[in-house]
């Protein structure tokens, strides 16, 4: 991965990053940070070449929205958590929906106790007959906290908004002054699904100034493919479970556990956690379980197939097909990224574009697929199972004994890191001054999805939305930090 | 005297073993899907457990609310009083297949508006749905039953139609009454809320119809309700298992026929409650919209079924 | 002889206590702001309800008024069914002109001398025994509920009304005419099998003038489009009389006029079919329209549409079953007339409860209402009985009517008939209005009782009027009783039928099932107050809470709104209804046009503007082009009569 670091007027930033979209970047996160006054960075990438580009805004900052609509969520994130005011006015809280004294990004004290709640807007939509459906942020299932504010007419939704937030603990805040090899602990539990893959970027970041054993490169995507594997299979079972096909259901979540056991027969941890370092891994896999779990697999793959053979019900697939489209227009406006944007059509995939960890010396074929419906998510999902478990296949036979753990060493500076977790591109970007962490952004793949529900809902009716919802799964936690 | 005391007495029964029947389903339900599944008696100790629980209700919700169960709860009685089950004296004198049907009615028309209490947005979903797929059931169970009453030659009398098919042997046999089974088995699924029309274990409430309506109930209201509803099941399953096809029914009141009856009614309720259990395994809850797709299809088989009778 | 002295005696002096007061009171109108008239016209419809113990009581209910005319005689002639229909019809009267006189809207005086008018007038054309008296009081009864119809507003609606209306009066003055010239005798008893001498062709064409004649009153296809506008545009009780006593009269008149008159023979079964057609077409016409409306009278108007057409229905499958079976025909006239009369009960308590939601809350559509049952719970309790009378819920009097077409259409006689293969489909048709019908309903009372309240009105509801109840819970007795006591109701009207008919055989030899609406009424009661006993047993706590919102408070915006109730229905049965959504940004608006009014009532408005606009250019203002057009004229009259 190339950084490349580019600073440029008030005046120029528009321009520049116009320019560089039209290169074919695209927009990869946006965040304040503060040295000698406020610097916004706008981080955009083009394959494995990274960009970021940094101003100071002054007074108020430039709106890339115009021109650039997936910069929307970032320009609020970037208003209420670090006070950046826009030349077109104030922009609605996102995450953290509380005013009080100063903002939590800011340097500083900071005293979130005293901050009142941002009441939720009505939505756009009016009518006589338009009502609005309220649904969050408590569930009658077990699911994280979100809250979904529906405008209808009867059946047919004619708006959706997500308002989340009700997980937010400060991630990027409590990250701030410490070593950057302390905090693989909280990176961990950022979003408890997706614990390798953050631990993956948060230890690229830290180990940057460090030779990391080959082994433990192969063993992190060992980890990492079981991190999408049963997330796939998780997020596959739970469509059955939605669209009340029982039989599937429970074969996909006795497949999630079995999954889930060999987690922990190889790390001890049903989900993976805390066996990433930086530096390496923290213990080493010994051969003859990492034979057992390549045995392991090749059993999954044979009831994948079977499950696969259950789930092509013409009810089942009539349920799917048609449903929730986000058109591959609508994906490249707002920035989708992973299986949901690769269930558009959009072949977006940082495995193969900016290849970390060993997936430069692996052989696997990208998952694409049209037209961005719930079946096409839920196929894409399907064939990266098989990618995973054939990838993971290729780890195991290629696997040399040795080394597994370095110290990390890190340089004072911008570091940026881009993992394709199991719902996409997953960006850890850190500042370090003196040693220390100064600011750390990270911009989970959930981010921009949740607003491709905006877009993927409206026109289909209430009771599918559950459905549309399982097919993007995308985190709470993870959005909120 | 003594058919009507056993009339009764049928009904309590059907009453008491109904959440046996729909404890039978899910525990099918679960072995069909690989999992050991709760006891086939845990739905006594969840109406147990209700009824013992203290209610909360919405302070948006008037007198009418406090009502709905009840009048749930006894439209299902009386409905169960004039349903064949193991014998076919019934109390049906006092109302025939046209006021069982306006009975169902009277079930669902104050679930709706119970539904509509509480002012919540989740309530109306439930209420306008239901209502949108009753428009079919409705008139598709009308049908179906009145072909009974035709094919039969007894009268709309439930009783009669039994004790009559019964008597006909396998003569009855015929497209009539396949025609109307098959729209009537559409019928128990759709209005029991079973897939493909609706989930009853879902816990989303986007995408309820039944249990929508039910959301503001608790305690005491709440086991009424879920009392209700399983009666119902049952009410469908004997009309399905006495009416449909009604040999083994006891016609007299002697205790060998109702000794024999008992066996049959049991084994046929067995049969009923596995397939269910099987079908709804091997489906999945289709879309809202397409729903009215299957429902017209049992309204066109019921339709077809009393025409083929008139015309042949 | 003494007898008949007395008889006579008792006659008149019943006549005169129902008919002198209200004439009266028509001229006292003013006097005390139109109380004198309330009153006098109170006292009448006590007197009519009498009607039937009366008919009882004196053999040969006859009578010539002393009254000459030119054109024949004005006599009565009341037969038990005209009694049952006088009696119950006056009790509608009496309780909505009670409840007329203590609402709130300030009625202009004239108002109470147009009730006594219309009562007048409803009561001769039922009783009527002469052809004048039957098309003057027919066309009196037209006339009043026109004015009655005066808002103070443009009133296109009333225009419109009494347009419709003509057309279906010249309809029956044609009908009535060509009997009379027929039968020689201006006395309707004496044209008992007139449809005999009258032949085939005749009796046809003078069967379906009287039905879409009378049709026009009762909203048959496609002359309903009078009703919503005339409906929402009048005050509610110009309405409720209209919906209730002005149909049952229209209904009477026609049954009789068509089967005691006309009489039935094997010819009618053609036209019966199609008149029973139109019928079903309008009942699902109605019941598709009501479920869609937003103000509480619109749904009542199409409801009324909805259930006329089912008494037309039964009407004309009396014409069809006259060749199959007598016992089915008995039972379907009855089963039609006993709708009616239910209809007549049930809607005027719906629309009394109406005007008592609007009056206390000042709101007009159910987008506006809600909440009321928590804040006016004896209201909503009537309104209740009301609703489940209308939806056809045991035990309740809609039920029993709805039981008895139901049978007559799926009674063993049925086979004997040509048109059997007709049955099925009104089984379903039947099936699908009536649930259709209560969806609207449960739509009607939902959203205006249930829920929270939609607007400031509704939430805090001005007191209502002191002895308005009580109408209404005598209208909501009414439905109670005539449902539980429905038996011996059936069997003396079933007695009226037969013998205005000429039957011979009562309406329990057709039916093929049996129903105790007494004994299922008791069952269903009995097991409600079992249970309700057994939860008083052990008591439990009770808390109160806020209706669920999923870990937020629900704001005025999160309630299911009235149009979304009814989407699902709109969405699967959309050839119906077309597309009705619009979005314009971010405003989306749901709106329905009425079919009929676009493509048939407003393209004849224009092309009717276009020809008077036409014919007003021969008005040139010019005398000597006047003096041409009285030249041309007198010589193709002279040419006419020359040639003729």
């Amino acid at each position: 991965m190339i950084v490349e670091n580019i600073s440029c007027g008030r005046d120029d930033v528009l321009q520049e990053t116009t320019d560089l979209v039209d290169r074919g970047y695209r927009l990869m996160n946006m965040f304040a940070d503060e040295g000698g006054g406020q610097w916004m960075n706008i981080l955009l990438r083009r394959r494995d070449r990274v960009v970021r580009l940094s101003y100071m805004p002054g007074e108020q900052a430039v709106p890339l929205s115009d021109d650039i609509p997936a910069a929307m969520p970032y320009e609020r994130l970037v208003a209420e958590m670090s006070g950046i005011a826009f030349t077109d006015g104030g922009r609605e809280p996102l995450v953290y929906r509380r005013s009080g004294d100063g903002y939590p990004l800011q340097k500083g004290p900071y005293d979130g106790s005293t901050a009142v709640p941002v009441p939720i807007p009505p939505n756009r939509s009016v009518g006589d007959d338009v009502f609005e459906i309220p649904v969050g942020p408590v569930h009658a299932g077990i699911i994280e906290p979100g809250h979904f504010r529906f405008s209808v007419a009867g059946e047919t939704v004619i708006e959706l908004n997500p308002w989340l937030g009700y997980t937010h603990r400060g991630v990027e805040r409590l990250m701030e002054g410490h070593l950057p090899s302390d905090r693989i602990h909280l990176i961990g539990r950022v979003s408890g699904d997706t614990c390798v893959s953050n631990s993956v970027a948060y230890s690229e970041i830290a180990e940057s100034g460090s030779k990391v054993p080959h082994r433990a490169r192969v063993l992190r995507t060992v980890l990492l493919e079981m991190e999408r594997l049963y997330n796939h299979i998780g997020s596959i079972a739970g469509i059955c479970t939605d669209t009340a096909f029982t039989v599937a259901s429970s074969m996909g979540n006795g497949m999630l556990e079995k999954v889930l056991r060999s987690n922990r027969e190889l790390t001890g941890h049903r989900f993976l956690m805390d066996h990433v370092v930086p530096g390496g891994i923290r213990r080493d896999i010994g051969d003859d379980t990492l034979r057992r779990l390549d045995d392991f697999l090749i059993g999954l793959k044979f009831e994948v197939e079977e499950l696969y053979d259950l789930m092509d019900n013409p009810g089942l697939v009539d349920r799917m097909e048609t449903t929730g489209t986000l058109s591959q227009e609508r994906a490249l406006m707002i920035g989708a990224v992973g299986p949901v944007a690769r269930a558009s059509g959009i072949r977006s995939d940082v495995r193969e574009e900016a290849p970390y960890e060993t997936y430069g010396e692996l052989g696997f074929v990208v998952q694409v697929r049209d037209p961005g419906d719930v079946l096409s998510r839920t196929m894409v999902r399907f064939g990266e199972i098989t990618e995973s478990i054939s990838m993971i296949h290729q780890c195991i036979q290629s696997i040399q004994p040795g080394e597994v753990r370095v110290r990390p060493v890190v340089d004072d500076g911008f570091h940026c890191s881009v993992v394709e977790a199991p719902r996409g591109e997953l960006v850890h970007s850190a500042i370090v001054k003196n040693g220390r962490i100064w600011r750390y952004s990270i911009r989970d793949p959930s981010f921009p999805n949740w607003f491709g529900m905006c877009h993927a809902v409206p026109g289909n009716v209430v009771p599918d939305f559950p459905l549309i919802n399982k097919s993007f799964n995308l985190s709470y936690s993870g959005n909120d930090l | 005297m003594i058919p009507t005391v056993i009339g009764i007495l049928q009904a309590v029964a059907l009453v008491l073993v109904a959440p046996l029947v729909s404890g039978i389903v899910s525990k099918t339900k679960a072995r069909m899907q690989g999992r050991g599944g709760a006891s086939v008696l845990q739905p006594y100790r969840d109406i147990r457990k209700l009824l013992g629980k203290d209610s909360t209700v919405s302070g948006s919700t008037s007198w009418l609310f406090r009502a709905v169960p009840f009048v749930c709860m006894g439209s299902m009685i009386v409905l169960a009083m004039m349903t064949p089950f193991i014998y076919t004296g019934t109390l049906a004198p006092f109302g025939d297949l046209v006021a069982v049907v306006y009975l169902f009615t009277l079930y669902r028309f104050s679930m709706v508006l119970g539904g509509l209490e509480g002012g919540s947005a989740f309530g109306g979903m439930g209420s306008s749905r239901e209502m949108m797929m009753s428009v079919l059931i409705e008139p598709a169970l009308l049908l179906a039953i009145s072909t009974l009453a035709i094919l039969s030659g007894a009268g709309t009398d439930m009783g009669d139609i039994s004790e009559s098919l019964s008597g006909m042997g396998l003569l009855a046999v015929g497209p009539a009454l396949i025609l109307a089974g098959a729209s009537f088995t559409i019928t128990l699924l759709a209005e029991n809320a079973r897939i493909p029309f609706d989930n009853p274990s879902t816990h989303l409430e986007l995408t309820m119809v039944h249990e929508a309506m039910l959301l503001e109930y608790s305690g005491r209201g709440l086991a009424m309700m879920e009392l209700s509803s399983m009666v119902r099941l049952t009410v469908f399953m004997a009309m399905l298992g006495s009416m449909f096809f009604p040999w083994g029914v006891a016609t007299t009141a002697e205790p060998v026929d109702i000794l024999v009856s008992v066996a049959v009614t049991s084994a046929k309720m067995l049969l009923m409650t596995v397939t269910l259990a099987a079908v709804e395994s091997v489906l999945c809850k289709t879309r809202l919209f397409k729903t009215p797709n299957l429902l017209t299809a049992s309204f066109m088989l019921s339709l077809m079924a009393m025409m083929s009778l008139y015309i042949l | 002889m003494v007898m008949v002295v007395e008889t006579s005696a008792l006659l008149t002096s019943y006549l005169v206590a129902m008919f002198l007061p209200p004439a009266l009171g028509m001229i006292a109108g003013r006097l005390s702001s139109g109380r004198v008239s309330y009153l006098l016209c109170s006292f009448s419809c006590i007197v009519g309800m009498m009607c039937y113990p009366v008919w009882n009581a004196v053999p040969g209910f006859t009578m010539t008024f002393p009254l000459g005319s030119a054109l024949g005689d004005y006599a009565v002639d009341v037969d038990m069914l005209t009694s049952i229909f006088v009696s119950i019809s006056s009790l509608v009267f009496l309780m909505i002109v009670v409840h007329m006189s203590h609402s709130g809207h300030g009625y202009r005086p004239a108002m109470a001398s147009m009730s006594c008018a219309l009562f007048v007038s409803c009561m001769l054309c039922m009783m009527a025994d002469t052809v004048v008296l039957v098309l003057v009081a027919w066309e009196v009864v037209s006339l009043v509920t026109f004015l009655m119809g005066d808002d103070g507003g443009e009133g296109g609606h009333r225009w419109r009304f009494l347009v419709i209306t003509h057309v279906g009066g010249m309809m029956l003055i044609c009908a009535f005419t060509y009997m009379w010239l027929v039968s020689g005798s201006q006395y309707l008893h004496d044209w008992t099998g007139l449809g005999e001498r009258m032949g085939a062709t005749a009796s046809i064409a003078v069967i379906l003038c009287l039905f879409i004649g009378f049709g026009t009153k009762l909203g048959t296809l496609p002359f309903h489009v009078w009703m919503p506008d005339m409906y929402s545009g009048s005050p509610t009780h110009t309405s409720a009389l209209l919906t209730t006593v002005c149909s049952n009269v229209a209904v009477l008149v026609l049954f009789k006029t068509v089967f005691s008159c006309v009489g039935t023979t094997h010819d009618m079964v053609v036209p019966g079919v199609a008149l029973c057609i139109l019928s079903a077409a309008t009942a699902l016409w109605g019941a598709m329209e009501s479920m869609i409306q937003r103000e509480p009278r619109r749904i009542l108007a199409y409801s009324s549409m909805e259930n006329m057409a089912l008494v037309t229905m039964c009407l004309s499958l009396g014409l069809v079953f006259s060749d199959a079976s007598e016992g089915l025909m008995a039972l379907v006239l009855l089963a039609g007339l006993l709708h009616a009369l239910n209809h007549s009960v049930f809607k005027s308590l719906m629309m009394l409860v109406v005007d008592s939601v609007e009056d206390v809350t000042g709101e007009g559509s159910i987008d506006r209402y809600g909440g009321i049952a928590c804040s006016m719970p004896a209201l909503s309790a009537v309104a209740l009985v009301g609703i489940a009378s209308l939806a056809a819920v045991p035990p309740m009097n809609g039920f029993v009517s709805e039981w008895l077409m139901l049978q007559s259409l799926l009674g063993t006689d049925v086979l004997a008939s040509d048109m059997r293969v007709l049955m099925p489909l009104l089984v379903a048709m039947v099936g699908v209005c009536g649930m259709v019908v209560a969806t609207s309903y449960a739509r009607l009372y939902g959203f205006t009782f249930l829920g929270r309240p939609r607007s400031p009105g509704a939430s805090e509801p001005r007191a209502q009027r002191r002895g308005s109840l009580v109408p209404l819970v005598v209208l909501a007795a009414s439905c109670v009783c005539m449902g539980l006591f429905a038996t011996p109701l059936m069997d003396r009207m079933s007695a009226g039928v037969t013998e205005a008919a000429g039957i011979h055989q009562g309406y329990t030899a057709a039916l093929s099932g049996t129903m105790d609406p007494l004994v299922l009424g008791l069952m269903i009661a009995g097991t409600v107050a079992v249970l309700v006993a057994a939860s008083k047993v052990v008591s439990y706590g009770k808390a109160v809470d806020d209706t669920w919102g999923c870990g937020g408070t629900l704001d005025e915006r999160m309630q299911y709104s009235s149009e979304g109730f009814s989407q699902p229905i709109v969405r699967v049965f959309h050839p119906f209804y077309g597309d009705t959504s619009r979005r314009e940004g971010d405003r989306y608006s749901t709106g329905f046009t009425e079919p009929f009014v676009k493509y048939i009532y407003a393209p004849a408005g224009r092309l009717v503007m276009v020809l008077s606009e036409r014919i007003t250019r021969i008005q040139t203002g010019n005398i000597q082009s006047y003096l041409s057009y009285i030249l041309v004229t007198l010589v193709v009259a002279l040419l006419a009569v020359r040639l003729l």
